[in-house]
């Protein structure tokens, strides 16, 4: 793992100074306090960056052998078909697949790895725009506040669920990638280092959400349509977004990486907290978000951190160690800065999940898991008071983690039984995108 | 529309309940604000649960919420009027 060499003036996870900042007393309910510091512990002298070869060896290992697995799994997806197993019929599986058809544009969903064929995509969808310079106007001009104001209004009419402005930190990108003053465009050195021009500083944090009703019916081909559309609807909100700020007359690039690290911008532009099964929990949506960034040199106000005591409270809950199949996600009650697993990093005090095991498990049953992203206590539609009543109670009282998650158990809250898989085509109500007014 | 119709229906009892027994001691009073809201919050939960597709909450929701409500309005209207 490639360890981050480089110093700063002030310490990794803290806001830092010379940048403008929104006004955060607006941005959430009250329980939600904005501050200063992620609430994740880090260890800087021992931070590790990541690095997405290692991950997709995990995930695919040797092309011979992800092949051979491939196969596996599509027997498997067949057997269950004509056996007629509820949620894993042919219409669930179509649906699965279409859901997908932008995140996995042009790839057999046999083959597994489509995260690096949405490039080309990306680049075909930015021809829609014609940016002031072509069209002989001059660029958008404003503050910073004004900036990040009319931002988050068009990434939320354009499907995002939540938007965050943060900061382009070094350390927390790929070990290969890094920010250099000399450079003017996002360039690749012969040596395979990726260089982002010193201008492009400012990265803005887009969601898309998950369908809360199909996600319990994970896992299911109607799970996996529920895990894959929060991914397509990301991304789609992501590349709109880019073109969003092109047509602006300023940059937008993604992040660089086939999978670039998406939490801890996320993380510091206050989308949420890092939460036991160590993804992002966002105060609205608990797990059902699927993040990603764009850099851009459009000056921006940032936003800052969040804590709504998920630290305190993950001591406690442990819904998600509980409904992981797979028993990849910790049940001990105390955080460690000791990583689970060759593809967990140093540098963090988390709950560590053991990847290589969810991804065992994902392989073996043919099914995108996500079973701990709905599990969430957090991860709730905002159709009755009782949700804020709940949110409340755990954000400002989150020693009563294991009682709330009781009580989430008793009022039925989690997977739908494997018998009833299919009857979300019964609910004549699939929800679709994202619900902007929860925020 | 939901919670307008609740809170109508919650004024309505207030109005009968002062033209019933004029001089309510306040303990009951705060037992009939107390089940008027425990009940309104049933509702809430009831049909948002409902909505939601989760038919265990929205029991759940009746029987904590709404029986400890209905248990308060039954104390007030026998004892109190
Ligand atoms: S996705 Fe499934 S297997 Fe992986 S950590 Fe979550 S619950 Fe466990
Ligand atoms: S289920 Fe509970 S322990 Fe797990 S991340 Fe959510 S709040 Fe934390």
């Amino acid at each position: 793992m490639g360890k981050n060499k480089m110093t700063f003036d002030f310490p990794l996870g803290t806001i830092p100074k010379g940048f403008v900042y929104r006004d955060q007393s607006k941005r959430y309910p009250w329980w939600v306090k904005s501050v200063d510091k992620m609430t994740t512990e880090i260890d800087e002298s021992i931070w590790e960056r990541k690095v997405t070869d290692q991950i997709q060896m995990g995930l695919f290992g040797d092309p011979e052998k992800a092949k051979e697995k491939a196969n596996e799994s599509v027997k498997k997806i067949v057997a269950r078909i004509e056996k007629e197993v509820p949620g894993n019929q042919l219409k669930d599986l179509a649906l699965h697949y279409a859901s997908t058809t932008f995140f996995a544009a042009g790839v057999s969903m046999f083959e597994g790895n489509f995260i690096t064929h949405m490039f080309p995509i990306m680049e075909a969808v930015s021809k829609v725009i014609h940016p002031p310079e072509e069209l002989g106007v001059p660029k958008w001009q404003g503050s910073p506040q004004e900036a990040s104001e009319m931002v988050e209004i068009a990434a939320m009419q354009l499907g995002a669920a939540q938007v965050g402005f943060t900061y382009l930190e070094p350390r927390f990108l790929e070990h290969n990638v890094d920010v250099d003053p000399t450079v003017e465009k996002i360039k690749t050195t012969p040596e395979g280092k990726v260089l982002i021009p010193e201008h492009l500083k400012y990265v803005i944090m887009v969601a898309g959400q998950a369908p809360l009703e199909a996600m319990k019916h994970a896992p299911s081909q109607i799970g996996d349509m529920a895990d894959r559309s929060g991914y397509e609807d990301r991304q789609m909100v992501w590349f709109r977004m880019m073109n969003f700020i092109r047509g602006l007359g300023y940059q937008a690039k993604p992040i660089p990486a086939a999978m670039p690290p998406g939490i801890p911008f996320g993380l510091m532009a206050g989308l949420g907290e890092m939460g036991r099964m160590n993804r992002l929990i966002s105060p609205y949506y608990g797990g059902a978000l699927r993040i990603e960034g764009i850099l851009t040199d459009m000056p921006l106000a940032l936003d800052k951190p969040i804590d709504f005591g998920l630290q305190e409270y993950c001591r406690h809950c442990q819904k998600c160690a509980r409904a992981c199949p797979a028993k990849a996600i910790s049940s001990e009650k105390e955080s460690t800065w000791e990583p689970q697993s060759n593809f967990s990093l140093k540098g963090r005090k988390l709950w560590y999940e053991n990847p290589e095991i969810c991804w065992e498990w994902t392989g073996h049953n043919a099914h995108y898991c996500s079973a701990c992203m709905f599990a969430c206590t957090w991860t709730k539609d905002d159709q009755t008071f009782l949700h804020t009543l709940a949110r409340i109670s755990a954000a400002k009282l989150p020693f009563l983690g294991k009682p709330l998650a009781w009580l989430d158990d008793l009022f039925g809250y989690g997977p739908v039984a494997r018998k009833n898989m299919g009857d979300w085509w019964q609910k004549k109500r699939p929800t679709k995108g994202a619900n902007s007014r929860r925020r | 529309m939901r919670n307008y119709i609740l809170g109508a229906l919650s004024g309505v009892a207030g109005a009968a309940l002062y033209t019933l027994a004029p001089a309510l001691a306040w303990y009951y009073w705060l037992m009939f604000v107390g089940g008027c809201f425990l009940i309104a919050f049933s509702f809430d939960v009831i049909f948002g649960s409902l909505q939601e597709h989760q038919q265990r909450a929205a029991w759940m929701g009746g029987l904590l919420f709404g029986g400890p409500g209905v248990v308060l309005q039954a104390l007030v209207w026998g004892l109190g009027v």
